[in-house]
């Protein structure tokens, strides 16, 4: 069953167009980036898929399921800033999402909090800004998810942080999921993809393998993505 | 050593010829055992879909074969490697010769260069 | 779902209001303390007095509107800021989500509007019992137990006659009226922020306007409901010399008829809430 099916997705702010009429399937198995200039539609996107937003006219299925409880049960959503309360300390965040979500793997979760020697008993507010969003990513992969969507993972975060997180999105893949990861900055991510998503002005551009345009184009996805941009 | 893996060419390409390198170079030896894909994608940082892409080819050559249950193996075939070694020698050469060709050196030129280069290294090896 | 929204709910909430409200407690036992000594006896100890009332009362109105306040904006802070990126994700329906803040708002702010009632009754209590004299305390507590006093001018009061209800259903009714109070208060906060994240910009202002508004609108409709059933009697009352029956009148009326509008205003700021939870927020 195709993991998310997107059929006519409009979403309008007002006059404002974010998304036009976007048909989409994304299957199991794949790691996809979801690539665009700001104002593309990128969020837009997540944000429909996630169930932040709802569409003004077209549908989005989740695996065959509408978006919903049920769905929400199957994504595993990262958005690019904390989502939590910063009161919280790390522990009390581990037992939310244990509680919530079945299939939290809380050994795992502990497990890499220890690699990266944060205390579980600290409040989040006393951790830096990169720590806090590593253990956003720690619980979001821990959950054994069949979508995992990430909203920009590696931006202002410092390259062995990045190696860290894309090691980890790695290391969690499974073939009876997918992660959607939005990003800008393609160079550091596009070994790791095997399929891009192009969102301009709110439609779809192109939806390919990645190998399939780098052998056809003989360019990296990056070169691709500025010559198709260019401002 | 770490894979240097280049964006602006397929990724499966490359690792299909950095296996081979390894296996050439008897990084692995015939019949050994090669790490899961898993593990191989992690160590070069790409998707595992890529590197399963890799490894398939490799075996429809011939030079990986897969048994059910254990994993996936080198040949044992050392005809077939070194048939791979000289076919690969033999593009590094045509390679060479067309490079100097681009510098405008002909041949002869080209290959007294090589002669003198070994000997420089032979002096370099005994001092 | 619901159980597990609750749990985490009363944790992060508790936090916050268990030390406020134990407040209460606290200047309660201060204050009747300070009563059961002498230190009102003299005549200059009056301006001290007062003072410590005073205080006294604005405390109490303190730790009330600290509660109402930090529920409501729990609530926004929880659902329509960074955390609600949290929340809406979660396996959980729009309806649940908005339960789980109504029953633990309505929980705090009952038990809150509670302690200070009992606050206040207890010091009451105290000061009638240290300050009043003897034959006060008699007649005081045989007011309260509904028999007829009479004062010096031979007038016959009873709590019936001026409350319109004995003092056990009195007490019964104004109970009644405050939890009902709370409850809408509660949920038309809650409706004030639904309205407000309606529209595209200036969410959190807009939500301010319609709690005015709403308040305003709650006040007319109770308003309206405690006076139009009763404006004859209220006018003949008036037109009598004694201003007891008036008052007799007034509390009859005036009780029914807020705990039922209270209800139905309630009812109604309910259900526009659920409608609107379901309809899908769009955050930020």
């Amino acid at each position: 069953m195709t993991l998310i099916e997107c059929n006519a997705l409009t979403k309008k702010y007002g006059n404002f167009t974010a998304l036009s009429n976007l048909d989409l399937q994304i299957e199991s198995g794949h790691i996809i980036g979801l690539l665009g200039p700001n104002g593309s539609g990128k969020t837009t996107l997540l944000k429909l898929i996630t169930g932040l937003l709802q569409p003004s006219s077209g549908t989005i299925s989740i695996n065959g399921e509408p978006v919903g409880a049920a769905s929400k049960s199957l994504i595993s959503y990262l958005p690019d800033h904390t989502y939590l309360d910063r009161n919280m300390r790390v522990r009390d965040a581990m037992d939310f999402f244990e509680d919530f979500y079945q299939n939290f793997d809380s050994m795992r979760a502990y497990e890499m909090l220890a690699q990266l020697a944060i205390n579980p008993n600290h409040k989040l507010k006393t951790l830096s800004k990169g720590t806090q969003e590593k253990v956003q990513l720690i619980l979001v992969m821990s959950r054994r998810a069949n979508l995992y969507i990430l909203d920009e993972p590696i931006a202002g975060v410092d390259p062995a942080a990045r190696d860290f997180i894309l090691n980890t999105i790695l290391s969690n893949y499974d073939e009876n999921a997918s992660i959607l990861i939005s990003t800008h900055l393609i160079s550091d991510i596009e070994n790791i993809l095997d399929e891009v998503i192009f969102i301009q002005n709110g439609n779809l551009h192109t939806h390919a393998s990645v190998d399939d345009l780098r052998q056809k184009e003989h360019k990296s996805i990056d070169t691709i993505f500025r010559e198709v941009f260019k401002c | 050593m770490p894979w240097n893996l280049d964006s602006d060419r397929p990724i499966f390409i490359q690792i299909i010829e950095r296996i081979q390198m390894d296996i050439i170079s008897g990084l692995y030896k015939p019949g050994d055992k090669l790490p899961s894909v898993r593990e191989l994608a992690q160590e070069a940082s790409v998707n595992p879909n890529t590197m399963q892409k890799a490894l398939s080819e490799l075996e429809r050559t011939g030079l990986v074969y897969s048994q059910r249950t254990s994993g996936r193996f080198i040949t044992e075939d050392t005809a077939m490697i070194n048939n791979l070694k000289s076919e690969l020698a033999q593009e590094l050469v045509t390679q060479f010769l067309e490079n100097m060709q681009k510098l405008g050196i002909p041949q002869e030129e080209a290959l007294s260069i090589i002669s003198e280069t070994i000997k420089g290294d032979e002096h370099h090896d005994t001092d | 779902m619901l159980r597990k929204l609750l749990k985490h709910e009363w944790k992060s909430v508790n936090k916050v209001l268990l030390p406020v409200n134990l407040c209460i407690i606290l200047i309660t036992i201060v204050g009747c303390t300070v009563l059961n000594t002498d230190i009102f006896d003299t005549e200059e100890s009056w301006p001290i007095a007062l003072f410590l009332l005073i205080f006294y009362v604005l405390s109490l109105m303190t730790f009330a509107s600290i509660t109402l306040i930090y529920i409501y904006v729990r609530f926004y802070k929880n659902l329509f800021t960074a955390e609600g990126y949290l929340m809406h994700t979660l396996p959980v329906t729009p309806i649940q989500l908005f339960h789980s803040k109504l029953i633990v708002g309505f929980s705090w702010s009952a038990f809150n509007c509670l302690l200070t009632l009992f606050s206040t009754a207890a010091l009451g209590f105290s000061a009638i019992v240290t300050v009043a004299k003897e034959e006060n305390i008699d007649h005081i507590s045989r007011f309260f137990l509904d028999d007829p006093i009479v004062n010096n001018r031979n007038q016959t009061f009873s709590f019936s006659e001026m409350f319109g209800y004995p003092p056990a259903t009195f007490l019964i009714l104004i109970l009644l009226l405050l939890l009902t109070g709370c409850l809408v208060s509660i949920i038309m906060g809650y409706l004030s922020i639904l309205l407000g994240q309606l529209m595209e910009k200036h969410k959190l202002a807009a939500s301010i306007g319609f709690f005015i508004v709403i308040y305003f609108f709650m006040q007319m409709v109770t308003s309206i409901a405690i006076l139009l059933p009763n404006s004859n009697a209220l006018v003949n009352a008036m037109d009598n010399d004694t201003s007891v029956y008036f008052m007799n009148i007034f509390y009859r009326n005036l009780f029914p008829a807020s705990i039922i509008s209270q209800i139905i205003l309630s009812a109604a700021f309910y259900f526009a809430s659920c409608l609107l939870v379901r309809r899908k927020v769009n955050l930020d």
